[in-house]
């Protein structure tokens, strides 16, 4: 019976694979409205008060607007402030506001906006998720209704760029507190409707002061069962997926002419993180020979089936200042061994593996276990939530080894930090991250940082695994999405569908 | 034919004796062998259980060594059923599915038992307060959303196949207080009982050596049936990610990995879904078959 | 009558008691802090204290059960730590789509599963019956997420009949959300059709086979007619009764399903708030089932023993 019936199922299965090319996938192409997919559910709209990068997948520039904006080469652009001026001690900035521009609750945006959007991340009682963003402002003031005039206090060279997050969008006076269920921007979408557990909808907003989008409506649909992501696009009731949940589908939707698939970039490096004050892994040559242990390959075709991008150090290969430093703990199981010896750990020794819920985590993480245990080290793999990881591991350094993928931009500052997860303290990168904050011209922030990469990468703080690929999966006619992902955002003011 | 060993009219006759009612509660077995769904139900078992036993001490590969250059291999002599995405041996990968599952259901049914009859034979010994107070728990328990639950306790105390055992076993525990107690219940008038009673042995003394037997019948039936909810309840869990952890696996987990290749290595998802399938057809069958030969008023007709 | 009717109601009132202390007890211990999964890696420690204020989670445990449960009693549910909207709305919003789902998924299985008996208890030993009761056997081993996996598979992508997933709300596109709920509601009434199916057939064969039905066969009742006058109705009391069972398992046992066909159902609802640690959604969600589920059995329970006296001793 069991034979038969399978048999019958594959038959099934062989059946359906005939039909499947015949099928149009082509639900939207007349209309002007867009069915989009996300993996995760924002646990509300409101950028100024959660790290979640899903609110800022729907809101970022579609519903809220900052004083600038980043693009998607990660570069800084004017936005809500028309341009501006940097005092010669590069202590002050002013910036000057478009006028006529008008939040979706009808209030009008200017400079008070600007000064209480401000305010609000820096106080005391903020529950801003990145307030270090604002660390450097001293102070924020309204010459004029359309001029702002910021003063720091000392010099930095992120403040155009920190103002272009998410986190710091301008938000009205008048709805602030109500942004968590009913968002409220300058944007050129209003906010429309929020079917918890299914979609958020949001329309054109007809008053928006630039040029108009030619997308009329919007549903940001959240799936994060990779099945049911490649059942929606295939069948056409998703028009584009962005952050595509399923790596080893992909090549399936590449040979589809009725589908697009975008391999782009985006800010996550990708590291086995090792707790460096802990046991063996505070030996320098134990977590060479971990790094030794590891082939980058093997783990971006069998986690990621071939898509990303190795890297040595944590900072993006995209990135101008990048320097590669893959090679500089090859693939060498045998050398491995003899840094382990010399370490005085011949016989091998046991470690935890602290793994989050994404695929690339639970993937990478039994290769990973089993790389290192050619090389002696037994891994015992623990998986976790995210909350539990955030407490144990991120919170209270409960672990040995974890997998995560950082995904703020330009985060290599972190390893400067007292007492974050890795353990690291080293007052010659803190150093050299101090100079990088209070230098401004472009070349010489490029040398500190290339210094900073072969610093971490030579105290082998982590095992620098692979950057996270940015893949979105769209209909072959819908054009304009963003093929990188410099932050965490989907624009969707230059989407279009082609005729 | 071979039915006809306990007809009905022989049962009236026997009604008080102990013996008679000891040998028919284990007859049965003997018996059983006849009927064609528990041969069935039993070899497909016996096929999960040898299986997952063997995985045990001995795999033909190992699959805590992943190899990528080995993935998506055909079948062959070297690998039964070919290689999975991380170049594991399939056919290895479904006997350490089969393993967990049967630790899983096993443990689980075990909990249910070791837990759930004593409670039943309290409460049907005692009856009053005892009774009143353990099938309001018996409620209490029913009431709590089974897989929320184990969701919960996994959430709470990790990952791990331990916690998936105690997630489902608690469920479990109302089962078989409720068979224990009916079944003790209907015993209650029986001769044998009083006479045991007049001769001077002790509640527990009876419990074991007169109520027990006696219901090892209804127990062995509703455990199988268990059995075969316990290891859909694994498969559930281990689908949604909790449950068994690398290096072991488990078939809900292998399902979940592979389910995005339907289109290119349908095998890696139709195989672990064939293995649920087979072995809980196969607990089912076998519980069936025995439960039939049970009834006597389904006994009766078929005679 | 009423001396039952009284003690039933207090232990079902104690019983609903214990079962908040355990809930709360045991979502206490859950790991993890809410307020730094919302604020997430980079958060300041100012911010996290800030948020633990105000989501009330730095009160004693004690005033925080109290607060709880004297908030339920007055039908609020609270204010969802990560939606930031009532608890009740959330409940109200899910339980349009998983009520329906379980609906349906009832009445296709009873569908399926009543006619599948009927054939087979009248056909009794002939090949229909045991070509039935396999096909039936395997129906019930199947796990119905890998039936969903298949159902999408061939009805929503190969053959684009029906939408592989998602919800389309009710005061929208009728039709649509209609639409959306055949494929998850056919994969978790197939299994449950086949119980329905053996169960039907037991139970009638039982019947067909006491005195009352011989006697009305002898006065010359057709077959038929004896089988469904006779028969089917007095069969359908054990089948009334399992169905019952499967309603509550229905409107929050379907996680899986819910996952498979992402509708934004109960148990989903439910599993998403225990990994966001919205602690607040899982006490709720599981304390309103609860007091369904015992609610349910305490009107089984005096509906039995209106009809049967015996009872009311126990």
């Amino acid at each position: 019976m069991g034979q038969l019936y399978k048999y019958m199922l594959i038959a099934l299965f062989m059946t359906s694979y005939l039909i499947l090319p015949v099928k149009l996938a082509m639900a939207n192409a007349s209309t002007n409205s867009l069915n989009i997919g996300i993996a995760l559910e924002p646990p509300h709209l409101d950028p100024t008060a959660s790290a979640a990068g899903a609110i800022d997948s729907i809101s970022y520039v579609n519903i809220y607007e900052g004083l600038t904006r980043i693009d998607e080469h990660g570069e800084v652009q004017p936005l809500l402030a028309k341009f501006w001026n940097v005092s010669k001690d590069g202590l002050t900035y002013t910036f000057h506001l478009h006028e006529n521009v008008a939040f979706h609750d009808g209030s009008a945006m200017n400079c008070e906006a600007v000064k209480f959007s401000l305010d609000r991340a820096r106080a005391s009682d903020s529950v801003n998720a990145q307030k270090q963003l604002f660390k450097s402002i001293e102070s924020v003031n309204c010459p004029g209704p359309y001029e702002v005039v910021v003063r720091l206090n000392h010099r930095s060279g992120s403040l155009l760029y920190n103002l272009g997050w998410g986190d710091a969008v301008i938000v009205s006076p008048k709805s602030a507190n109500d942004n968590k269920s009913n968002p409220v921007g300058t944007g050129p979408f209003r906010f429309q409707k929020w079917q918890k557990g299914q979609q958020v909808t949001i329309i054109r907003n007809d008053q928006y002061w630039g040029p108009k989008p030619s997308l009329d409506k919007v549903a940001f649909k959240f799936i994060s069962n990779p099945n049911a992501a490649l059942a929606a696009i295939l069948s056409g009731d998703l028009d584009a997926f962005s952050g595509f949940p399923a790596p080893e589908a992909l090549m399936q939707l590449m040979t589809n002419d009725q589908f697009q698939v975008d391999i782009g970039t985006s800010e996550g490096e990708t590291i086995l993180a090792m707790n460096n004050k802990k046991g063996p892994l505070a030996n320098l040559k134990v977590r060479q020979a971990i790094a030794h242990a590891i082939k980058r390959q093997f783990l971006i075709e069998g986690a990621m089936f071939g898509f990303g991008k190795p890297i040595g150090s944590h900072f993006a290969p995209h990135h101008p200042a990048y320097v590669d430093l893959t090679g500089l703990y090859p693939y060498d199981p045998q050398k491995a061994k003899e840094l382990l010896k010399e370490a005085g750990y011949e016989g091998g020794f046991d470690l935890t593996l602290k793994l989050p819920p994404p695929s690339y985590a639970r993937r990478s993480g039994e290769l990973i276990a089993s790389e290192l245990s050619q090389v002696g080290i037994n891994v015992t793999i623990i998986p976790v939530e995210w909350a539990q990881w955030l407490s144990d591991v991120f919170k209270n350094k409960d672990y040995d080894l974890t997998i995560v993928s950082h995904t703020e931009p330009m985060d290599i500052g972190i390893y400067a930090r007292d007492d974050y997860y890795f353990n690291y303290e080293s007052d010659a990168f803190k150093a050299v991250m101090e100079q990088l904050e209070r230098t401004e011209e472009t070349s010489a922030r490029f040398e500190l940082m290339k210094k900073a990469q072969v610093m971490i990468a030579k105290d082998c703080v982590n095992a620098f695994l692979f950057q996270l690929p940015h893949t979105t999966v769209r209909n072959a006619k819908l054009q304009g999405l963003w093929v990188n992902a410099p932050i965490q955002a989907i624009d969707l003011t230059t989407v279009q569908w082609s005729q | 034919m071979v039915k006809k060993t306990v007809s009905s009219d022989k049962r009236k006759d026997t009604r008080f004796s102990e013996l008679e009612d000891r040998a028919r509660s284990w007859q049965f077995f003997k018996v059983a062998l006849h009927s064609k769904s528990f041969i069935l139900g039993a070899a497909l078992s016996f096929l999960i259980i040898t299986l997952g036993v063997i995985a045990i001490f001995w795999l033909p590969h190992d699959i805590s060594k992943l190899s990528v250059m080995n993935r998506f291999k055909a079948p062959s002599f070297v690998y039964l059923l070919g290689t999975d995405q991380y170049g594991r041996d399939i056919f290895s990968m479904l006997m350490s599915g089969a393993r967990t599952s049967l630790i899983v259901s096993l443990f689980a049914v075990g909990i249910g038992m070791v837990i759930g009859v004593p409670l039943g034979l309290l409460a049907a010994g005692r009856r009053g307060i005892y009774d009143i107070i353990f099938m309001r728990f018996n409620d209490l328990i029913f009431a709590f959303p089974s897989v929320l639950i184990a969701i919960l306790i996994t959430s709470v105390y990790g990952q791990a196949l331990i916690n998936a055992v105690i997630a489902i076993g608690i469920f479990n525990i109302p089962v078989f207080v409720r068979v224990a107690r009916g079944g003790a219940l209907s015993l209650l008038g029986k001769e044998y009982l009083l006479a045991a009673r007049l001769a001077g042995k002790g509640r527990l003394r009876i419990t074991l050596e007169h109520v027990l037997p006696n219901i090892a019948n209804l127990l062995i039936v509703q455990a199988s049936i268990q059995l075969s909810m316990a290891i859909l309840a694994e498969a559930g869990l281990s689908y949604l990610g909790l449950g068994a952890q690398p290096p072991l696996t488990s078939w809900g987990k292998m399902l979940n990995e592979s389910q995005t290749m339907i289109s290119f290595a349908p095998q890696l998802a139709i195989l672990p879904g064939l293995a649920i399938v087979i072995s809980v057809l196969g607990f089912n069958l076998m519980g069936d078959g025995l439960r039939d030969l049970l009834d006597p008023k389904l006994r009766r007709r078929v005679s | 009558m009423l001396r039952y009717v009284l003690l039933r109601l207090s232990s079902l009132v104690v019983t609903l008691f214990i079962a908040s202390i355990l809930l709360f007890l045991f979502i206490e211990v859950l790991p993890g802090d809410p307020a730094q999964l919302m604020l997430g890696m980079n958060a300041d420690p100012q911010s996290i204290l800030a948020l633990r204020h105000n989501l009330g989670l730095d009160q004693p445990l004690f005033w925080r059960y109290i607060h709880w449960i004297t908030q339920m009693l007055q039908g609020d549910f609270g204010i969802s730590y990560t939606y930031d909207v009532s608890v009740g709305e959330l409940i109200r919003e899910r339980l349009a789509v998983s009520i329906p789902l379980a609906l349906f998924a009832l009445f296709l299985s009873i569908g399926i599963g009543l006619p599948l008996g009927v054939i087979a208890a009248r056909n009794r030993g002939r090949w229909l019956d045991r070509v039935l009761m396999s096909t039936l056997q395997i129906g019930m081993a199947i796990p119905n997420f890998w039936l969903g996996l298949v159902l999408i598979f061939v009805c929503a992508v190969s053959l684009g009949l029906l939408p592989s997933g998602g919800f389309t709300a009710w005061n929208e596109d009728f039709f649509a959300a209609f639409r959306a709920l055949i494929l998850p509601s056919l994969a978790l009434a197939l299994p449950q059709s086949a119980i329905i199916a053996r169960v039907m057939r037991s139970s009638l064969i039982d019947k067909l086979g006491e005195d009352y039905v011989r006697t009305a066969r002898a006065k010359g009742l057709s077959k038929n007619r004896c089988l469904w006058h006779h028969g089917v109705r007095n069969a359908l009391i054990p089948v009334l009764t399992i169905l019952g069972l499967q309603f509550s398992f229905l409107i929050a046992g379907t996680v899986i399903i819910e996952s498979v066909f992402y509708l934004p159902g109960l148990g989903r609802l439910v599993f998403q708030a225990i990994s966001q640690r919205d602690l607040i959604v899982v006490k709720g969600v599981v304390m309103l089932l609860v007091t369904m589920t015992i609610t349910i059995s305490f009107i089984i329970d005096i509906a039995y023993a209106l009809v049967d006296p015996r009872l009311r001793s126990a």
